[in-house]
């Protein structure tokens, strides 16, 4: 604008828009760095808080969905539909005017139209089990029958001995162990129908691993175990297995059973879920109420159930013949719930937790943004302009960087969820509503600073309201949230950490979990802070003679207002809701890992044949042991549990962890392998207390016993009663008839994972009966759950804790800026740039230290309250371990420090930067 | 001013206590009196005698802890926080004592005025106070009296019937006050009430009615300002002119305004000896507070040399050497007006030997009763008296002094400038830029400054 031709243009369009303090509002905040990155990061904050949850919740759900369908028990076959017709006629047949003979190509394409009901189920799988046959093979007959299996490309589902496919049948290994077939021999199938019997010469593709012991993990055979699994393998007297499968193609297999005359047999058709990997919570959701839809009733009555069931309404018509549809995703579901009902309500608190403490950023920013443009305020108050104006404009102000904020939060909050949370995808559904969540927290952020700025710029220029300010800004508000601190631990002594939830069945952790330490942490923190103030001012006159750091640091502190308290209380509350949650994650890990390894002895016990002896060339450590607890007991009759193990690989293989007995392992290892005169046999006992154990009875034998050792907890400690453990060797040597252990299974307790131990065992042709793993033990939903909730305390503490050291960095920085001529006049005075690094280092140090002193301290002690109430296995030692990572302490502790150092550098430097021109002039 | 017509503004029995960090300050304590309309009236007194708050009061920007107040028919201490709001939007237009808190500072001189009155003549107000030339211009841009000129010129925008001014020209030099004057009696003869807290004979010399106040009461009749005891006369027991101390050698710096250069200090050469209190004069805007920068070492220089008996004058010198009152001066906040004094001792680890000083300087300026108060919680004219403090507390070489008096009422302004002078006569070199015609019975000589140069009679 030119003012030299006399003429101002008239300003024309409504007030605001002639108004230039309106006009420059969305961008100013570029001249305040301070303020923009203040409430950007507030902002960014709210917005993780807001779209993490969903995100995560998806997350886990869908990891967990992950999860139970890579289940040996479940797999994607059992989570998908199979429908089963049990008696299926195999040759054309009349069964009168009103019903024709079942078409298999017609329920093949029934069936097909059910699988195409839902896109979570992937490719169907058309199978047939004939009815068993005879084997023989150049005129041998075998003991071992066989019944013809058809399925496309059932021999990939087993494990391939010897032969390669062609156009004849895949036998097992017994078979061909018995009949002493080859790949490429012909063998005789014959089968007796009508009192006749019919013979099929047949050419052996191959041959396969027998499964009647354990099915394949990959679940295909999960449908047909009863038919193929020998139910007891230590059954006695020793019962031979089912007749085991021949494979073939189905068409092949129909074409065998014709010729053979069978007249029906079992069809299946098995829709398995797609990739599991692929599948969310609402996926399996929606196919959970599909596969109720087509199970109820009115499903049974409609056209497409009637040509499943070849004309019956709710079951076949066909006589000997039975239908049914079956699916397990209704247990996936329900697992899935169940572990997300754990989740959700302690999620929801830290949701809470951190939108608190990002609306206390958020109306700091508030406050900041008037207080740093002190000149400004005071010019609006003279001008009689509204609060409710100021904060409009302030909203202005802030909306665009806060709308960046936003931005940044919900990615931030994706990154953490893809990096540090649950493996599992994320809904579509979930990223809206994150992204939804966000614009509200975004709209909230803003409407929360500029309401505070209102607020604040009445206290800043009003000498009235600040009065009033100050008179509210004395009450201890923080012995309220101290008060409901307690109240919530009130609650948890009454009602536990867990409550049942008896709609799920489930344990959920209880949100005063979270809530008891948080409120602590709140009103300590700031009450803390406001001590530490009133401490600050008492030492002012003892430090006047101390060097210059000292002497300026003190008197800052002295000097901090309601920015200062409010900095010091939420540096408490972040670092220690950090310390705390990972304090109880750390120390629940700790007992599960503890509890689980103890029940289990090891990392994976494998139950196997008394008599196999232990592998010595497996690449893990690994040792024999074995347990009874039948027929053990004192001679007064008292029942025990035994574990008789091999003391020299023991220690190893099995768990061990110095809280379980006061003698290390080795030397309880050495006490019982070393003979104790009078020729007792040494033992361990557990649980024991006070019990005197002299002899113990096995069976019909009496053995003489010492106990050389006395232990809390013993790996293998698998009930409530005592349990004695003894080197088996020198039991056995002692033991004067029949061994009675031998009657039993041994195991192998092994250090590695599950799928390596089952391998390496399979490939040295162990059968393994049984396998347990720890982390199966360890895996119950309430404590997972609790300690995912805690990971997702420690991310959000971590984000609010650096969040709340930038919002110091920038209060002392504004500060600072604010008082630049102070700063250049004192460098002549002869402080010295060191000498203003190291008081602003104190200043900083003492901020955030008190608030992570305080902070940790009162973590530690509403831990130790909580976690002997987060007992996830209560019959199994050991009791709940309080572990304190010194670990993230140390490191914290350090990096508080760090920060204070450099972030002192920081602001000293731009100070020293500070336009000296200014100095003698008067600031704007 | 129409006799019988009722004031503009009234006091009856007005108290104002603030509660602060410190303590309880009563900064009034009954205050009555009546602002006639259509008047200019002068509110006198020493600093911290409670002029700001009553002006305050009288504005509706604070409430009183007890008595009546009316302004303009309305009662302030009944009015709602919203029907003040209008008497400052409407009724009343107040102007801050320091010229640079009447801005935003983003925003052009015209932006603030159009602002205030967006359906008027922005260039005709401007021009009624002299600035138009200056309204596309931003705030940091002007000389402390335009600045001042333009605040008065949003004062009145908006058609206000009073304003009220808290010291409108205390930091403003001569010809910048006179303009000031010049154009409050042009607007009071357009039926403008003016209330203005002043420490300036000029400004009470144009007053139709003078409110005396001392400590938060009003003294009546013609009672002599009051203050420490009085000091009629310059102390000149032993003057100790002597050897050449500072001795400044074609100085020349420029910078840009707006697509301007401007030469604000243009080829300044003079010299000063030990022990003489050197005035520095002109108008605002002629380059005295560039010149003292340039001394001080905040700047520097395109051209020239400041030299000490030692050398060149380079970098930052320390505070025995060089001490300054800045306009600005920059007090820390968090320490106590005892502590501030006393940084310079302090802070160069010699506070033992310089105690019986600082207690003697906060004796002399009447910081004593305020040593334990933090600076926010004092008065503009206590804060500059602890900063003058401050900077000759250790007997500086030289000392640079940028209107020490401008915040003082007649008995401080002779305290500060006898401290001052009582330094120099042990020794110090003292360059004081200053418009205060009381300063001048205490300079050796003046160095008069005009458009970045030295008049040459003055040298």
């Amino acid at each position: 604008m030119n003012v030299s031709d006399g003429v101002r243009p008239t300003a024309r369009g409504p007030r605001w828009s002639r108004d230039a303090l309106w006009r420059s509002a969305p961008g100013i905040l570029l001249r305040y760095p301070a303020l923009l990155i203040t409430v950007v990061a507030g902002t960014a904050l709210l917005a993780v808080a807001a779209a993490a949850a969903p995100m995560f919740l998806s997350a886990t759900s869908n990891e967990i969905v992950t999860g139970s369908l890579e289940r040996p028990h479940l797999t994607r076959f059992m989570a998908g539909i199979t429908f089963r017709f049990d008696g299926l006629p195999l040759a054309q047949r009349s069964f009168g005017p009103y019903l024709p003979s079942p078409e298999i190509d017609d329920l093949d394409a029934a069936f097909g139209e059910v699988a195409a009901g839902s896109p979570a189920l992937g490719a169907t799988l058309e199978e047939v089990l004939a009815d068993p046959v005879s084997l023989s093979f150049e005129g041998t007959t075998g003991t071992q029958s066989g019944r013809l299996f058809g399925a496309p490309d059932a021999a990939s589902h087993v494990e391939r001995l010897a032969g390669r496919d062609g156009d004849g049948v895949w036998v097992p290994e017994l078979i061909a162990n018995d009949l002493g077939v080859l790949p490429g021999d012909t063998i005789v199938l014959s089968a007796a129908s009508r009192g006749r019997t019919r013979s099929v010469e047949i050419t052996v593709d191959g041959i396969y691993a027998d499964f009647y012991l354990a099915l394949p993990s990959d679940g295909f055979w999960l449908r047909w175990e009863h038919e193929f699994r020998l139910a007891d393998p230590s059954a006695m007297p020793p019962v031979p297995p089912p007749p085991q499968p021949l494979l073939a193609e189905r068409d092949q297999v129909l074409a065998l059973a014709r010729a053979l005359g069978q007249r029906s047999a079992t069809f299946s058709w098995q829709a398995p879920v797609v990739d599991p990997r692929g599948l969310s919570l609402e996926d399996v959701q929606a196919l959970d109420g599909y596969v109720s839809q087509i199970r109820s009733y009115g499903f049974m009555q409609s056209r497409l159930g009637q040509r499943l069931q070849c004309c019956g309404r709710g079951g076949t018509l066909i006589p000997n013949a039975e239908t049914s549809m079956s699916s397990s995703i209704d247990a996936v579901v329900d697992d899935a719930e169940r572990r997300i009902a754990t989740v959700q309500g302690p999620a929801q608190v830290l949701e809470i937790a951190a939108i608190a403490i990002a609306f206390v950023v958020v109306a700091t920013f508030g406050a900041f943004s008037v207080r740093a443009r002190r000149t400004e305020a005071g010019w609006l108050f003279a001008r009689g302009t509204a609060p409710s104006l100021v904060a409009v404009k302030s909203a202005i102000e802030a909306f665009l960087p806060a709308l960046a904020g936003g931005v940044l939060g919900w990615a931030i909050a994706f990154a953490a969820v893809r990096v540090v949370g649950p493996s599992g995808s994320v809904d579509g559904s979930a990223y809206a509503a994150a992204g939804a969540r966000t614009a509200v927290a975004v709209v909230a952020a803003v409407a929360m600073g500029s309401a505070v700025a209102g607020s604040a710029y009445l206290r800043l220029v009003d000498p009235h309201r600040r009065g009033l300010v100050r008179i509210a800004g004395a009450v201890p508000w923080e012995l309220g949230a101290i008060w409901l601190g307690y109240l919530a631990y009130r609650h948890l002594e009454s009602g536990g950490a867990l409550i049942a939830d008896e709609r799920l069945g489930v344990d959920r952790p209880s949100l005063a979990l979270v809530g008891f330490p948080f409120l602590m942490l709140v009103g300590v923190a700031f009450l803390a802070a406001r001590v530490a103030l009133l401490a600050f001012r008492a030492i002012r006159p003892w430090t006047a003679r101390a060097p210059a750091p000292v002497y300026l640091a003190t008197r800052r502190l002295a000097a901090g207002g309601t920015s200062a308290v409010a900095l010091i209380g939420a540096a408490g509350l972040c670092l220690g809701m950090f310390v705390h949650s990972q304090l109880v994650a750390g120390s629940l890990e700790a007992t599960l890992d503890a509890k689980s390894q103890v029940y289990v002895g090891s990392d994976v016990a494998t139950q196997v044949a008394y008599d196999s002896a232990t592998p010595d060339d497996v690449p893990f450590p690994i040792t024999r042991v074995v347990q009874a607890g039948q027929g053990i007991r004192l001679t007064s009759g008292r029942a025990l549990d035994l574990l008789a193990i091999d003391p020299t690989t023991f220690p190893a293989a099995a768990y061990w962890n110095d809280g379980l007995a006061d003698p290390s392992l080795d030397d309880l290892m050495h006490a019982l392998r070393d003979p104790i005169p009078g020729g007792a046999l040494p033992i361990l006992l557990a649980e024991g207390n006070g019990l005197d154990v002299r002899q113990v009875v096995l069976g019909t034998e009496t053995v003489a016993v010492q106990v050389v050792a006395r232990v809390d907890a013993f790996p293998g400690l698998f009930s409530l009663r005592p349990l004695v453990v003894l080197d088996e060797r020198a039991l056995i040597e002692r033991l004067r008839g029949p061994n009675p252990l031998a009657r039993g299974w041994a195991e192998l307790w092994a250090r590695g994972d599950r799928r390596s131990v089952l391998d390496a065992l399979a490939e040295r042709g162990m059968p393994v009966y049984l396998a347990l793993s720890a982390a199966e033990v360890r895996d119950i939903p309430a404590f997972s759950a609790t300690i995912g909730t805690f990971t997702l305390v420690n991310a959000l503490g971590t984000v609010a804790a650096v969040l709340v050291l930038v919002s110091m960095l920038a209060y002392v920085r504004a500060r600072q800026r604010s008082q630049f001529v102070a700063y250049a006049l004192s460098t002549r005075m002869g402080a010295t740039h060191r000498d203003h690094h190291r008081a602003l280092a104190l200043e900083l140090g003492s901020m955030i230290g008190i608030g992570f002193a305080v902070g940790t301290t009162l973590a530690v002690l509403t831990a130790a309250v909580t976690i002997p109430m987060l007992d996830p296995l209560p019959s199994i030692p050991p009791g709940p371990l309080f572990v304190i990572p010194l670990r993230a302490i140390v490191v914290t502790a350090t990096a508080v420090g760090v920060v204070a150092w450099v972030g002192a550098g920081i602001i000293n430097r731009h100070a020293r930067a500070a336009n000296l021109d200014e100095v003698m002039r008067v600031a704007g | 001013m129409l006799r019988g017509e009722p004031p503009v503004a009234l006091c009856e029995d007005v108290v104002r206590i603030f509660r602060t960090g410190s303590g309880q300050v009563t900064a009034l304590r009954g205050v009555t009196a009546a602002f006639p309309r259509g008047a200019i009236t002068a509110v006198v007194g020493p600093s911290g005698s409670g002029k700001s708050s009553l002006l305050r009061v009288l504005a509706g920007m604070d409430v009183p802890t007890s008595g009546s107040v009316v302004v303009a028919g309305r009662s302030i201490e009944r009015a709602s926080p919203r029907a003040r709001r209008r008497l400052r939007r409407r009724d009343l237009g107040y102007v801050f004592p320091r010229p640079s808190d009447n801005f935003v500072p983003h925003l052009t001189v015209a932006q603030h005025v159009a602002r205030i009155a967006p359906d008027r003549d922005v260039d005709a107000t401007l021009e009624a106070l002299g600035v138009r030339h200056r309204a596309d211009h931003l705030p940091a841009q002007l000389s402390g009296g335009e600045q001042q000129r333009a605040a008065f010129a949003q004062a009145i925008a908006g058609g206000a019937d009073i304003v009220v001014a808290d010291e409108p020209t205390a930091e403003l030099d001569d010809a910048s006050e006179r303009g000031i004057l010049e154009a409050i009696r042009a607007i009071r003869a357009r039926g403008v009430s003016f209330i203005l807290a002043t420490h300036d004979p000029a400004v009470t010399g144009i007053a139709d009615v003078v409110v005396r106040l001392d400590h938060g009461e009003v003294v009546g009749g013609e009672r002599p300002p009051v203050g420490p005891a009085m000091v009629v006369d310059p102390p000149r027991g032993s003057p100790r002119v002597g050897e050449i101390r500072l001795r400044v050698r074609d100085l020349v710096k420029t910078f840009g305004r707006g697509g301007d250069i401007v030469r604000a200090v243009d080829d300044v050469s003079f010299e000063a000896a030990g022990g003489e209190l050197v005035g520095l004069i002109g108008r605002s805007g002629s380059g005295k507070t560039t010149l003292l920068s340039l001394i001080a070492g905040w700047e520097r220089g395109d051209r020239g040399t400041v030299e000490r008996p030692t050398g060149v004058l380079q970098g930052q010198p320390p505070w025995w050497e060089v001490a300054i009152v800045p306009q600005t001066l920059g007090l820390m906040d968090e320490l106590t007006i005892r502590e501030n004094v006393s940084s310079p001792a302090k802070l160069g680890g010699s506070l033992d030997d310089h105690a019986e000083r600082i207690d003697g300087l906060l004796e002399a300026l009447g910081l004593m009763p305020l040593e334990h108060r933090r600076p926010s919680e004092t008065s503009a004219g206590e804060q500059q008296r602890a900063a003058v403090a401050r900077a000759l507390v250790l007997w500086p070489a030289i000392l640079l002094v940028d209107e020490p008096t401008c915040h003082q009422d007649r008995g401080w302004t002779q305290a500060v400038l006898t401290a001052i002078r009582e330094t120099c006569d042990a020794g110090t070199t003292c360059i004081m830029a200053t418009h205060d015609e009381a300063a001048r019975r205490f300079l050796d000589r003046t160095l008069a400054m005009h458009d970045g140069r030295l008049e040459p009679r003055t040298r």
